[in-house]
């Protein structure tokens, strides 16, 4: 938290050392977060880009209410949001015709693609859009439901249903596929 | 619900990475767009910048962080009792020389990972001969403590740092300006004249160690410079009948990112005055070992392009190529590859370095890192000044005599650019765009 403040403080005088710190510290869960948002590893890449062009953008001006983290996690998640629906994309299309099966694993990818994964993203590309954001904030973003409650801007409560409504489909659609 | 956790865990359990081009592709677009903003600093807050930049000064800074901008009293106010706090003043700013113990001590809030830090300094102040203090930093582990000595003198502008365990020291240089900061902080001059600014109120009397005090208290968030809104509490206590200070109280807390919780508190104490004492020069003569090492500094450094070609040239002869960003560069960075690199002068340094513990090996290494480190805070400082540095350390080599290492802007009518051969030259833009070009290709 100390060193996120310190950075934010370096990045508002306009340190590149601070921005790029802040990238490296932050793209691996930001990232995660995009692909299972939006299941394209190539719009996950702009999304992620967006994010911190902007960031880049507003130096001098940041001002973070909530911790580093969960500020840019909202804006990935705002981000993912405005390139679907610029996309057009059909979000609950199969996760196997997307670009994460399709693309050659990297050895520097770390792309977990077994069965079970690859169904649970698929499954997750499945979700209305609210819930796919409460549950992959939460168990992927390690992010609290205050804190999620606070992105969406909707209550603790909703936040509660909506993770629980998820969590339900998701055990039905992995169950479907005998995988739990 | 063991499904629910399962779920979770697989989920919690994927990880995605870019790869190496995208990351060079976003890092590139956002450095850029950085690159571009215009950063409007205060001479005060870029002075704090390379104060807290410096490891030596950053130690001073970080325990007591106070600022003496104190021209004039606006209060001559006295308590129920009769002591009037600007009269105290008066009479310490009479004393010629005065020792006294001062604790810092920050403990950590989080009761899953407890941690405190404590340092105990005895100083010694003479208006004549400058500022001594011994200071031992207590191992947060419970180990062996550290103890360091550092001597202020502010006519010579310089301060003397000397860490015995290290075998080290060091004599850094100030400015008038920086000298005059560096002077105010952590005195107890300051502290009563920054109190006197602030809203403050009597505590009444008490006794510490047999001396019958009145107390007086101050929770004014401008009292510390920095986290200006901080909630602190400062107290002094005063001798009722020398009308001297007897003991200086502060406690304050640091929150989270949040602002919402409270992550650790500090607690500064200043006792045991001795108020005109007698003093002889030779105790501010600080004595150096043969044996020790040691660096001086100036500062505010003096960054420059020479420092700069200076830093690349090491580089270059260590690496036998140029690194492919000087941002991020640093000791451990440049380390890693001169591990790799069968250049004479890595060789050179392999050799020196061999079997040396990190402490041995940072002391020999001191120089040596010096034009380096300097190499991202030059760039930093041209992208902060609005310059739009750019550095093309990726594909231009040493030998590249007619090819742009580095640019920055100068005016609206000239670049500085520094070529592969580390030779530096001012070109209009149309000229650099045309080398720019040239590099496409």
């Amino acid at each position: 938290m100390l060193e996120d403040r310190f950075l934010v403080r370096q990045l508002n005088q306009g340190s590149m050392r601070a921005l790029r710190r802040i990238y490296e510290k932050y793209r691996d869960d930001l990232f995660t977060i995009v692909v299972s948002l939006v299941g394209d590893r190539h719009l996950a890449e702009d999304c992620l880009q967006d994010v911190f062009v902007h960031l880049a953008e507003s130096a001098g001006r940041i001002r973070i209410h909530s911790n580093l983290k969960g500020y840019l996690a909202g804006a990935i998640v705002n981000r993912a949001r405005d390139r679907l629906r610029r996309e057009s994309r059909q979000v609950d299309c199969p996760i196997d015709e997307l670009q994460l099966e399709e693309t050659p694993p990297h050895p520097d990818e770390q792309l977990i693609c077994d069965e079970q994964t690859s169904a649970l993203l698929q499954a997750i590309a499945g979700l209305p859009v609210e819930q796919r954001e409460v549950f992959v904030l939460y168990a992927q973003g390690a992010m609290s439901f205050r804190q999620i409650a606070g992105q969406q801007r909707v209550s603790i409560r909703t936040a509660h249903s909506r993770y629980r409504y998820a969590i339900n489909k998701l055990r039905v659609l992995l169950k479907k596929a005998d995988l739990i | 619900m063991r499904t629910s956790k399962h779920i979770e865990q697989l989920a919690g359990g994927i990880r995605f990475r870019p790869d190496e081009k995208t990351d060079e592709r976003i890092l590139a677009a956002a450095e850029a767009a950085l690159s571009k903003r215009t950063f409007t600093d205060t001479k005060a807050e870029k002075m704090r910048i390379i104060i807290m930049r410096n490891p030596v000064i950053r130690i001073a800074v970080a325990a007591v962080v106070v600022i003496a901008c104190l021209i004039g009293l606006s209060f001559w106010r006295t308590t129920g009792s009769g002591i009037a706090l600007a009269d105290v003043l008066a009479r310490v700013e009479k004393v010629k020389a005065f020792r006294f113990q001062w604790n810092v001590k920050i403990t950590g809030e989080d009761p899953n990972k407890p941690y405190s830090s404590e340092e105990r300094n005895t100083t010694l102040e003479s208006q004549e001969y400058g500022k001594k203090s011994k200071i031992e930093s207590l191992d947060p582990n419970g180990g062996e403590s550290t103890f360091s000595e550092k001597y202020t003198f502010p006519d010579k502008k310089t301060m003397v740092r000397i860490t015995p365990k290290q075998k080290k020291y060091w004599r850094v240089e100030f400015d008038d300006v920086t000298a005059e900061r560096l002077w105010q902080m952590n005195d107890p001059r300051t502290y009563l004249k920054k109190i006197l600014e602030c809203k403050y109120e009597s505590l009444g009397r008490a006794t510490i160690d047999g001396i019958e005090v009145e107390g007086f208290q101050t929770t004014d968030p401008y009292f510390f410079l920095i986290g200006g809104g901080i909630q602190i509490d400062a107290k002094v206590w005063v001798d009722v009948k020398t009308r001297l200070p007897v003991r200086y109280d502060f406690t304050w807390p640091n929150f989270d990112q949040m602002g919402t919780k409270i992550i650790e508190r500090g607690h500064i104490v200043m006792h045991d005055f001795q108020w005109d004492v007698a003093v002889d020069a030779a105790e501010f003569e600080p004595v150096i070992p043969d044996d020790y090492t040691g660096t001086v500094v100036k500062y505010p450094a003096h960054i420059t392009e020479e420092t700069n070609i200076q830093g690349l040239k090491v580089l270059v002869e260590l690496l036998g190529k140029y690194p492919e960003n000087i941002i991020d560069i640093d000791g451990k960075t440049v380390l890693r590859l001169a591990e790799k690199s069968e250049t004479p002068a890595a060789m050179r340094l392999k050799e020196e370095i061999k079997g040396l513990t990190d402490d041995e090996m940072s002391n020999k290494l001191v120089d040596f890192w010096m034009p380096i480190r300097g190499l991202g805070r030059f760039y930093d400082m041209l992208a902060q000044d609005g310059k739009h540095p750019q550095y093309y350390g990726k594909t231009v080599t040493p030998k590249d005599a007619g090819k742009v290492l580095m640019r920055w802007k100068v005016s609206d009518n000239e670049y500085r650019v520094i070529f592969g051969d580390l030779h530096a030259e001012t070109v209009s833009p149309e000229k650099l765009a045309e080398l720019e070009k040239a590099l496409l290709k």
